[in-house]
């Protein structure tokens, strides 16, 4: 059973994780995470302590735990730069208190780290607005460079064909045939896929309001660090750090907001692409990192109606659109004990498929606590 | 240079063709007071029904909520400062006539239109003329206010408006001269009562610990003297802004508080804290869960299920004041 442990300080509730529903739990994991939880109460998003909080909460966790795998996601370097007018000075210091974090965790755990940076950033270029068109539009997500289209008429094609920031138009046919990948993922597809130039955003009637001063950068490499051995690709991390768990305890450390111009240790770049499609901070990269599969292998296709699948009966409430559990997650391949601790909501206990996760609970900037997902058997 | 009284909300600011008052968003030209962003929105998402939150209308629905920029207010706890207190013109990005908006909604499938995240007062004129075109395309709308408004606005928006959550800070002026910049709660009240009757009426309350937590049963009491099947939504402030250091309200205690008050007022609903299990609606004569909802953070809820019959309690068929039955949340997806 996975059990959803809640608390907004000062109080906690457990859930069934599946349903939602409130249960009464009595296992010592429970209790163990329960402690946890009650000791590390999120300072938010934009506060620049957050990745203090994933340190302090993953040595906190290791302690009591004691995992051979630990996932750890640190996502403040992501927040201001993306939401706040931050100068490329701040950056740099935000930057080296972020490692310094993420080195005091390696020193007092003991972990032998693989750690990925997770994609730098541009200026924000501007957005590409979609609400003349007249088929419907899918453009969701804090920083959408995809959007769906669906039931789009000729003028429709025609006028996104001479937009500024539109870089690409493709059919669901023609996107299959160069990418491949799952019928889920393409049960889901849009009719359309509308591709922004790098630094743009699709604007459209699912949009929010805050404004954006940098965007992720396009890029077609990332920096990994680790002493395991090379690899190539954004999907090989899984299968790296699985055979290292074979004799070592590994710790995969997933930094977002930095890429190969900023990422401040030696490192090799792995390719982070797929044809021309780039990944950036999200669900299909965290999933590519561990699960070492492809965006197209996995039912969440960029520009899709994702609002569709939250009836009264979608499972895994907590966990925004997904309706399962990965099921192919470090965590839920590897036998030994496992824990995560993450500054990105959702995505930490999404992917890392391990026995305790624990992350923030912030929905759109709002910190409203912590949560941990706790598998009971 | 002509100076004109804003006919909108009780600041009655003096507006001119320079000057756009307190909430930034109208001006006065030729002597006429005029909307500076007519048509123009901040945001634009989709939402349940209840996550706005509205419990008691349309359970279920899917509804396509709207935002704009700017208020009348200066809450110090506010947590959409960055669209109330700001200047509005560089957030309102998406221009969106009435015809558009309804085209929005019907094709994400939405049964209605809500205008949430900021104050509906500020865009009223753009409002009343989305209203009658939702209508026509069978989308009630509906608005999330201060209440700040001046009388006849209060009666326009009872008649433009199909379902109305009013935010009901406190009942003591102090905490609304303090913390909110206006002189007193009496015009909120005022406008409840004006707003009941003339349309689907829901009551929110912040309560900040140390505040306005000691308002809470004269609030119920005011609220029952309306009508004892008005909602009220009490929300565990988590304070943001000028106040974002300010501890979170401890939750047994505003809910022992509210337990008393439910005697009187029975549909008390105690959110904005991610599990919460006081978002459900629970029977008053027979204590039976009629509708299953769960806190999935922010100030509303998600339902799980309805034990509803005709909108009766299905345990003991007690009629429970909910406007339209439960709607499935797909009923009009079409692709």
């Amino acid at each position: 059973m996975e059990i959803g442990l809640i608390d907004v300080v000062e109080w906690q509730t457990a859930v069934d994780f599946r349903t939602g529903r409130p249960v009464v739990v009595d296992h010592p994991r429970v209790d163990l995470a329960a402690e946890v939880l009650r000791a590390h109460p999120y300072p938010g998003d934009l506060t620049g302590e957050g990745d203090r909080w994933v340190t302090n909460t993953a040595l906190d966790l290791n302690e009591r735990y004691a995992p051979d795998f630990m996932l750890l996601t640190y996502a403040n370097l992501y927040f201001p730069a993306v939401f706040s007018p931050l100068s490329e000075g701040e950056r740099a210091a935000h930057i080296v208190q972020t490692f310094e974090q993420v080195e005091r965790f390696l020193n007092e755990s003991g972990f032998v780290p693989v750690i990925v940076g997770l994609g730098d950033f541009v200026p924000f270029q501007g957005y590409v607005y979609l609400t003349d068109l007249e088929g419907q539009v899918v453009s969701g997500g804090m920083n959408p460079r995809y959007a769906g289209l669906n039931q789009a008429t000729a003028r429709d094609l025609s006028r996104l064909a001479e937009r500024e920031g539109v870089a690409r138009l493709f059919t669901r046919d023609a996107f299959r045939v160069q990418f491949g990948g799952c019928q889920q993922f393409y049960d889901r597809f849009p009719e359309h896929l509308v591709v922004a130039e790098e630094g743009y955003i699709f604007r459209g009637p699912s949009s929010g309001a805050r404004p954006l001063y940098r965007v992720p950068k396009y890029d077609r490499t990332l920096p990994l660090y680790t002493s395991l051995g090379a690899v190539e690709a954004i999907t090989d991390v899984a299968g790296l750090t699985l055979h290292a768990l074979e004799r070592e305890r590994v710790a995969l450390i997933l930094v977002e907001g930095v890429g190969c111009k900023s990422f401040p240790l030696s490192f090799q770049p792995i390719s982070n692409a797929l044809h021309w499609h780039t990944y950036s901070v999200g669900d299909s990269q965290y999933l590519a990192l561990t699960t070492g599969k492809h965006f197209v292998e996995h039912p969440y296709p960029p520009g899709y109606r994702y609002y569709v699948d939250d009836g009264e009966d979608k499972p895994y409430p907590f966990s925004a659109i997904f309706t399962e559990m990965p099921p192919d997650t470090i965590g839920a391949r590897f036998a030994g004990r496992s824990a995560a601790v993450g500054g990105r909501g959702i995505l930490t206990h999404a992917v890392a498929g391990v026995d305790i996760a624990i992350e923030c609970f912030v929905r759109a900037l709002y910190n409203h606590g912590v949560m941990a997902v706790v598998l009971t058997e | 240079m002509t100076h004109v009284e804003c006919p909108f909300c009780e600041r009655r600011c003096t507006l001119t063709e320079l000057s756009g008052g307190f909430c930034q968003t109208y001006q006065a030209i030729d002597g006429a007071v005029v909307e500076r962003f007519p048509h123009r929105y901040s945001s634009s998402v989709i939402s349940h029904i209840e996550a706005i939150p509205f419990y008691h209308f349309q359970p279920g629905s899917r509804s396509l909520m709207l935002g704009g920029a700017g208020c009348n207010f200066d809450c110090h706890y506010c947590s959409n400062a960055y669209v109330a207190r700001c200047d509005p013109e560089p957030l309102l990005t998406l221009h969106l006539p009435p015809e558009r908006v309804v085209r929005f909604a019907d094709q994400a499938g939405c049964h209605n239109i809500t205008f949430a995240v900021n104050e509906p007062t500020v865009a009223l004129p753009t409002l009343l003329a989305l209203s009658p075109v939702a209508r026509a395309a069978g989308l009630p709308v509906g608005v999330l206010t201060n209440g700040y408004m001046q009388p006849d606005v209060a009666v326009q928006m009872g008649e433009a408006f199909d379902f109305v959550n009013v935010s009901l800070k406190a009942i003591n002026d102090d905490f609304y001269r303090e913390y909110v910049g206006v002189p007193a709660a009496s015009v909120i009240m005022r406008n409840i009562e004006t707003l009941h009757g003339k349309t689907h009426l829901e009551v929110s309350t912040p309560v900040v610990q140390g505040l306005n937590d000691g308002d809470i049963s004269a609030i119920a009491d005011f609220i029952a003297s309306i009508s004892p099947e008005i909602p009220w939504h009490v929300f565990r402030l988590l304070p943001e802004y000028k106040m974002a250091d300010y501890e979170r309200p401890p939750i047994e205690a505003i809910n022992t508080a509210l337990e008393a008050a439910r005697e009187k007022l029975p549909y008390i609903y105690f959110g904005n804290f991610v599990g919460s299990q006081w978002v459900s609606t629970i029977c008053p004569r027979c204590g039976s869960v009629a509708v299953e909802r769960i806190n999935l953070g922010g100030c509303g809820a998600k339902p799980l299920t309805y034990h509803l019959n005709d909108n009766r309690c299905a345990a003991c068929d007690y009629a429970l004041p909910i406007a339209g039955e439960p709607i499935t949340w797909n009923s009009k997806e079409v692709m």
